[in-house]
């Protein structure tokens, strides 16, 4: 069987932490491809779910880092429960995810997916003078999102529409007042512990 | 009956109308909820997928404080608020040393930790037990007559398994509910593909895509509209209809019950919607 890849000692290391760091046993994967037959998202992965296994088996990083699949994984986790093997996958993909991340090494095309993730969880900390620390904020969380990206029009319709319906309130939640604070201190502790 | 409730970010907004048709049900089920006190954002697809800690004690506080008072049960109407907070709740009974360290983290913020005590629900689990559902049907003054829908899980209601409080690949609890209130349940194989609702601001050509799968295939089941039991299921299956030649409403599954059980409020939720449902319900006589 000299034609199947073999990952060397150093590369099989990658793998190791990986499932350390995702708990999944992701060596015990064998391609059965279960997982990449439900997944919903794979017409636009350019690797399906299991090929960044294998990928990951085999020590291939760099591979691993630049692929747009992690990054475009919903979680659905339909690959969890279909494997046989128990692996859920978009453990796996959210690990990746933060790997990356750690080692600012986004690919530059899925920029924008981590924006709107930074600027979802910085809207919960709240804002100065209208504060709603605690509470997703949709009208500022679009604005900065908009802001930020430069796309300005998208959804501007929708947004009417939403607000028409008193959908969209114009000022965040301030849910918190005897527990004030506590969702800041949440963040800042999240800020400490990845701090190397 | 008491329950504790935790509404999540999109019932207070963009969900408004499930919020109503939810509490509306419940009232008539004789079933009370409480607003779970100073809850937070549960920091949902972009919290565990940024941050492992944060994954685990944004959720987690909520469950601080709904033992802190006393609740034994937590209702969560959001599949992906319930998804987290329910998989926080399995990870501390678990004891992974994850769970624990954020439960440790917790009790320096809050003064207590979470020891595991509350039962982390759905609405819908909850109206399909037992000593609950069968006092749907005598509530169903208006049966959904002519009313042809295909009820839509998604994914994170469904799995992974100890979240699934029905079954993963053929849950039957929304297509029984709507069975009882009349309506006619058509068959169909998308009831638990993902609507990939987490990348409808940063993707929305992706979710375009799938949306358009999903009603198509609703379409071809015969159905004149979805029910969901998840705001952003819901928000997702509406908003993103673009490429569909005859876009069809979107309900939550309580709006439905609502109006079978003849609530007088119920054309006020249905103002709410994006995709006007109006015109279908009163071609049928249901509102
Ligand atoms: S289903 Fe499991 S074993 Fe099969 S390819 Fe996917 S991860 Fe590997
Ligand atoms: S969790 Fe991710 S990888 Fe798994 S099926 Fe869903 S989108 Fe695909
Ligand atoms: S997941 Fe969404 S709806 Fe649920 S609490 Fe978070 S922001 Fe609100
Ligand atoms: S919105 Fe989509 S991704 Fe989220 S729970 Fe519903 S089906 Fe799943």
């Amino acid at each position: 069987m000299s034609t199947v890849k073999q990952p060397t000692k150093d590369k099989a290391s990658f793998c190791q932490e990986i499932e350390e760091k995702s708990h999944q046993p992701i060596s015990s994967c064998y391609h059965c491809m279960k997982c990449a037959g439900g997944c919903p998202i794979n017409f636009v992965m350019e690797h399906n779910n299991y090929e960044i296994l294998r990928m990951i088996q085999l020590g291939e990083k760099d591979k691993v880092y630049k692929s747009n699949t992690p990054w475009l994984c919903v979680g659905c986790k339909t690959c969890a429960v279909r494997c046989p093997n128990g692996i859920d996958t978009s453990k796996v993909m959210d690990t990746i995810k933060m790997e990356t991340m750690a080692e600012d090494k986004i690919p530059a095309s899925h920029y924008n997916i981590k924006l709107f993730y930074e600027l979802f969880l910085d809207s919960m900390k709240g804002f100065p003078i209208i504060g709603g620390e605690g509470r997703g904020y949709e009208v500022g969380l679009m604005g900065l999102y908009k802001f930020c990206t430069g796309d300005f029009f998208a959804d501007m319709n929708l947004g009417k529409e939403m607000t028409k319906r008193g959908k969209m309130p114009f000022l965040p939640h301030n849910a918190l007042k005897r527990r004030k604070g506590e969702i800041k201190k949440i963040f800042q502790r999240a800020k400490e512990k990845k701090a190397p | 009956m008491k329950l504790g409730y935790y509404p999540g970010c999109s019932l207070h907004s963009t969900a408004a109308e499930y919020n109503m048709a939810t509490e509306a049900v419940f009232d008539a089920l004789d079933l009370e909820l409480a607003e779970l006190p100073e809850w937070n954002c549960c920091g949902a697809t972009a919290g565990h997928s940024t941050d492992r800690f944060l994954a685990l004690a944004l959720p987690l506080r909520n469950l601080v404080i709904a033992e802190a008072e006393q609740q034994k049960e937590l209702v969560l109407p959001c599949a992906a608020c319930y998804n987290l907070v329910k998989a926080a709740d399995h990870y501390v009974r678990e004891g992974t040393p994850e769970a624990n360290d954020a439960n440790e983290e917790l009790k320096n913020i809050m003064g207590s930790s979470y020891n595991g005590t509350v039962h982390v629900t759905h609405p819908l689990e909850v109206i399909m037990r037992k000593e609950i559902v069968g006092k749907v049907k005598p509530q169903v003054k208006n049966p959904l007559k002519g009313l042809k829908v295909v009820p839509y899980y998604g994914c994170l209601l469904t799995r992974p398994t100890y979240v699934a409080f029905d079954d993963v690949e053929q849950p039957q609890a929304m297509d029984q509910l709507m069975n009882l209130a009349g309506a006619d349940v058509k068959r169909w194989s998308y009831k638990t593909d993902c609507c990939g609702g987490s990348l409808t601001v940063p993707r929305t050509d992706v979710v375009y895509e799938i949306t358009k799968k999903l009603v198509t295939e609703a379409q071809r089941a015969g159905a004149d509209a979805i029910v969901t039991a998840c705001p952003l299921c819901q928000m997702t299956l509406e908003t993103r209809q673009k490429e569909i030649k005859n876009p069809i409403p979107v309900f939550f599954f309580t709006e439905l019950l609502g109006i079978s059980f003849g609530h007088p409020q119920a054309k006020q939720w249905m103002k709410k919607h994006i995709i006007d449902p109006i015109p279908l319900l009163t071609s049928l006589h249901l509102l």
